[in-house]
């Protein structure tokens, strides 16, 4: 059982990672409902991605450990896929996990993960060794910034890129759409990128140039990678420690006046808030929709992965 | 030309993991290395990948079913 991200007996939060800090900067109420009251939508498509997502990243974090270890890649390839295969396998009934989903598919996924290691195959970023000797690969991190401030999140890897001139947090992103360069152009300005980048820089105790984005668009017969990189400079993050220090001030006026007005400009944004439906309806309908639409499912920052 | 993969390695990823061999695995890594090769041969060519028959098959049939239920709301003829 993890802390909790807020102050005692108040609805204050204080262990801040980038999706909270960013259902708010979107939408006070998307915030509140999120954050506050822990309501997510009941889909189940939802669930797909996380847990597909989820092995995408588990298995490419296991190559990771193992070639930091000094298995030879041929021997960390095969660990990849046994370990993929066992994850997907549904023991009780004997069969694959049926992830019921075009794209989102246990072959699709065993197929992302090996590509990905063929397309970097000759990739010269290697992990960060951390001072307690352990591999900087799936760190999750929390940095207390005052004394009741703590900047929480997960970062992917941590590595030194000669091609890129010094140290990079890398992320790995799973998209259906094409990348191109717009896509990447949607992390700067990021509160994601600018947290990962600052969390490294401290993590490292050095300077971090930015952020690797390791992308791949997962299509029904094939996919598709690329790299794109975000920098950060020192003054770019340190205006946004500012920033954000003064968007924790604005939840905690929020929570004291308990008022949480929707950002009707963000409503349509990515698809459409989740709870977009319910900002649509009366007022005096919406919290029979949140009961019957959502759960409570609470999101809380100081979980580690 | 890319395409889905792959009647061998239908048969094995029907078998428990537990029981896969290493062989089998290497083959498995064997056949996606091909099929990567194949890919992205295409892509230097500018031929744009396959959708399988199977996930076309799936579209007009979801076509179908929507024309189905609009003309059960009485919204098409």
């Amino acid at each position: 059982m993890s802390d909790s991200p807020f102050l005692p007996d108040t609805n204050k939060q204080f262990a801040w990672d980038s999706t909270s800090l960013g259902w708010f900067k979107e939408c006070p109420r998307k915030y509140y409902l999120s954050m506050i009251r822990g309501l997510r939508g009941r889909a189940v498509e939802e669930s797909v991605h996380l847990r597909w997502g989820g092995l995408y990243h588990a298995a490419l974090e296991l190559y990771d450990r193992l070639t930091f270890e000094g298995v030879e890649r041929e021997q960390a390839i095969r660990d990849v896929v046994r370990y993929i295969f066992t994850k997907t396998w549904d023991t009780a009934k004997g069969v694959p996990v049926a992830f019921e989903h075009n794209t989102k598919t246990r072959p699709n996924l065993v197929r992302s993960v090996l590509w990905y290691l063929e397309y970097f195959r000759d990739d010269n970023a290697h992990t960060v060794r951390l001072a307690n000797g352990k591999p900087a690969v799936e760190l999750s991190f929390r940095l207390p910034i005052d004394d009741s401030i703590v900047l929480c999140g997960h970062l992917d890897r941590v590595v030194h890129w000669p091609q890129g001139g010094g140290h990079f947090v890398m992320d790995r992103k799973t998209t259906s759409s094409a990348i191109g360069s717009y896509y990447f152009d949607q992390y700067k300005p990021d509160n994601q990128m600018s947290l990962y980048s600052f969390a490294g820089a401290a993590i490292l105790s050095s300077p971090i140039k930015g952020v690797i984005i390791d992308a791949v668009q997962i299509g029904v017969g094939f996919s598709r990678f690329a790299r794109g990189l975000t920098y950060r400079s020192q003054s770019e993050l340190d205006e946004w420690l500012d920033e954000t220090y003064r968007w924790i001030q604005k939840v905690h006026t929020a929570v004291d006046e308990d008022f949480w007005p929707a950002n009707d400009k963000s409503c349509h944004h990515y698809g459409g808030c989740v709870f977009r439906k319910v900002c649509g309806a009366a007022p005096q309908v919406r919290e029979q929709i949140l009961e019957s639409d959502y759960e409570v499912r609470p999101w809380n920052p100081l979980e580690s992965r | 030309m890319t395409d889905q993969p792959l009647s061998t390695l239908d048969r094995l990823y029907s078998i428990d993991p537990k029981d896969l061999t290493d062989e089998q695995i290497d083959q498995i890594i064997a056949e996606y290395r091909q099929h990567f090769g194949v890919f992205a041969a295409d892509e230097a060519a500018g031929i744009k990948p396959r959708t399988p028959r199977k996930a076309k098959l799936k579209t007009e049939e979801a076509k179908a079913e929507t024309r189905d239920i609009l003309k059960d709301l009485g919204l098409r003829s």
